[in-house]
């Protein structure tokens, strides 16, 4: 169960995120919603902990991840598979170091069983046997599955994605979104998925929340969203121009 | 709004400067702390360390070499002329070691290293910041204080040591060559004036040096680098503003070396 309630979030005199909240239930997939600049990847990383509200708390289960140092959130994280908008690759270390990396550092599994999860991993993310090349060497297509593969390696019961199929065709992108939706279902995971492939999220997502300006404007679920009176949701949604 | 007068304006520039230079020194202040801490319970990576190591410590040691021994050439014909002119040549040796050991080798060799691999080790921090890389880092339970910060810190203090004393053996060549060559000094004068005047000290003052340089090198790199803002001008910015800060950390820990081991 991710909870964020009342978050509020300031870069200087600019507010980024005000008084937002929504909650999503073990097991479920909510799509994060909006426009670019909306405050999306900010919630990611608030509930990673990797930046901290100015106000508003966030729950990871049992875990209040705005009250805990450094130390503590390690432990959390490592429940935690992100996917990162720019693809946050490891520029030192091949495709198949930066899969195996979550499982390397955490320990305790045998070699043999690293490298089969990376070689399953990347089969599911149809990039097979490319663990040899650099991230250099790949597109940005190809990083992006190399990211889904590092993120999902570990089977973490918590999947962040930010943007995950930015700047991919459609082929892959339709890809991307079932591999997501298989995983999630194949672990009951609580998934979070910022996107405006919004065509896509509708089938995997349970419920979506949009964000305009930094604040919530719409939760609930597609239909009731695609049934809205703010024309700002229901353009979202359709993909349609309302007036 | 009222404009400044001038004096005003200088005034404002002033505090800016100082604010900004108060900036610097207390997030210094902060990452060492930072780093003093993560050294109380060391969980380094045995791959990352070994290649910061080989990047820091192997690829510098052909700019290291020749820096080394042009420095030590150049000790030898700043003093011959006195030495020709005295016919002084039982001394050449002791005064190349005397200052070359304690102030010219750990210095240019400090300055050259900081500009290699400061410089380097910042733009990478840097491009891993604006990349999301660190953030990743964290994402996945990985502290970078321990997997980025501390083997490269390790490695520049390690390496920049031993640099240093690799670095004496090329300037102790070159001065002996340049000694026989342009001076007409004979390698066994030299050597005999160098056995018997140059002190362990000296060779173990410059060595502190090193060590004092590699410490604030590696402090000051990998803080410019996790401090990017702003993309690729942050990191160009970055690099700009660790190389000065290296370059002031040297001379300072120079003079109090200086200073103390006099």
């Amino acid at each position: 169960m991710i909870r964020c309630e009342g978050l509020t979030l300031r870069y200087g005199r600019t507010t980024v995120l005000d008084d937002v909240g929504f909650e999503v239930p073990t097991g479920k997939t909510l799509g994060l919603i909006g426009a670019g600049g909306a405050g999306k990847t900010c919630v990611l990383k608030l509930i990673c902990g990797l930046i901290r509200p100015q106000a508003g708390r966030i729950l990871v289960d049992d875990d209040e991840i705005t009250a805990l140092d450094e130390t503590a959130l390690m432990a959390v994280r490592g429940r935690i598979g992100m996917i990162f908008q720019n693809y946050a690759l490891f520029d030192f270390l091949n495709v198949g170091d930066n899969i195996a990396f979550p499982l390397v550092q955490q320990g305790g599994v045998p070699a043999d069983e690293i490298r089969a999860r990376v070689t399953r991993r990347l089969a599911q993310v149809s990039l097979p046997g490319i663990e040899a090349r650099m991230p250099s060497d790949l597109s940005g297509g190809m990083k992006k599955r190399v990211c889904l593969a590092r993120a999902i390696v570990h089977d973490p019961p918590i999947m962040l994605c930010d943007d995950p199929t930015a700047g991919l065709d459609p082929v892959t992108t339709n890809r991307i979104f079932l591999l997501l939706k298989h995983l999630q279902a194949e672990n009951a995971a609580t998934a979070i998925i910022v996107s405006h492939e919004v065509g896509y999220l509708r089938p995997i997502c349970d419920e979506f929340v949009m964000l305009d300006h930094g604040r919530v404007i719409f939760r609930g679920t597609a239909e009731a969203g695609l049934a809205h009176a703010d024309p700002r949701v229901r353009q979202f949604l359709s993909g349609e121009v309302v007036d | 709004m009222k404009p400044l007068t001038p004096l005003l304006g200088l005034v404002a520039r002033l505090g800016a400067a100082f604010m900004g230079l108060a900036e610097i020194v207390g997030g210094l202040a902060l990452f060492s702390a930072q780093i003093g801490r993560a050294c109380l319970r060391p969980r380094l990576d045995g791959f990352e360390t070994w290649r910061n190591f080989y990047r820091v410590g192997v690829k510098s040691l052909p700019i290291v070499a020749t820096t080394a021994a042009f420095a030590g050439a150049t000790a030898v014909i700043q003093t011959g002329h006195n030495v020709v002119k005295f016919r002084a040549y039982e001394v050449v040796g002791w005064a190349f070691g005397y200052s070359v050991f304690r102030e010219i080798g750990p210095l240019l060799i400090g300055l050259m290293f900081s500009g290699r691999v400061g410089a380097n080790n910042t733009a990478e921090l840097g491009t891993m910041k604006v990349t999301e890389q660190v953030d990743a880092l964290r994402t996945l339970a990985i502290d970078p204080i321990d997997y980025l910060v501390l083997p490269r810190i390790l490695a520049m203090v390690v390496m920049m040591t031993l640099l240093n004393v690799v670095g004496d053996v090329f300037a102790l060549i070159a001065g002996i060559a340049t000694s026989r060559f342009m001076l007409g000094v004979d390698p066994w004068v030299f050597w005999n004036s160098f056995i018997e005047y140059v002190t362990l000290t000296d060779f173990f003052n410059g060595v502190a040096k090193a060590a004092g340089f590699g410490v604030a090198i590696g402090l000051v790199s990998c803080h410019f680098g996790l401090s990017v803002t702003g993309g690729a001008i942050g990191v160009g910015r970055a690099v700009n503003a660790s190389v000065v800060a290296s370059a002031v950390g040297i001379f300072v820990i120079d003079y109090f070396i200086t200073y103390l081991l006099k």
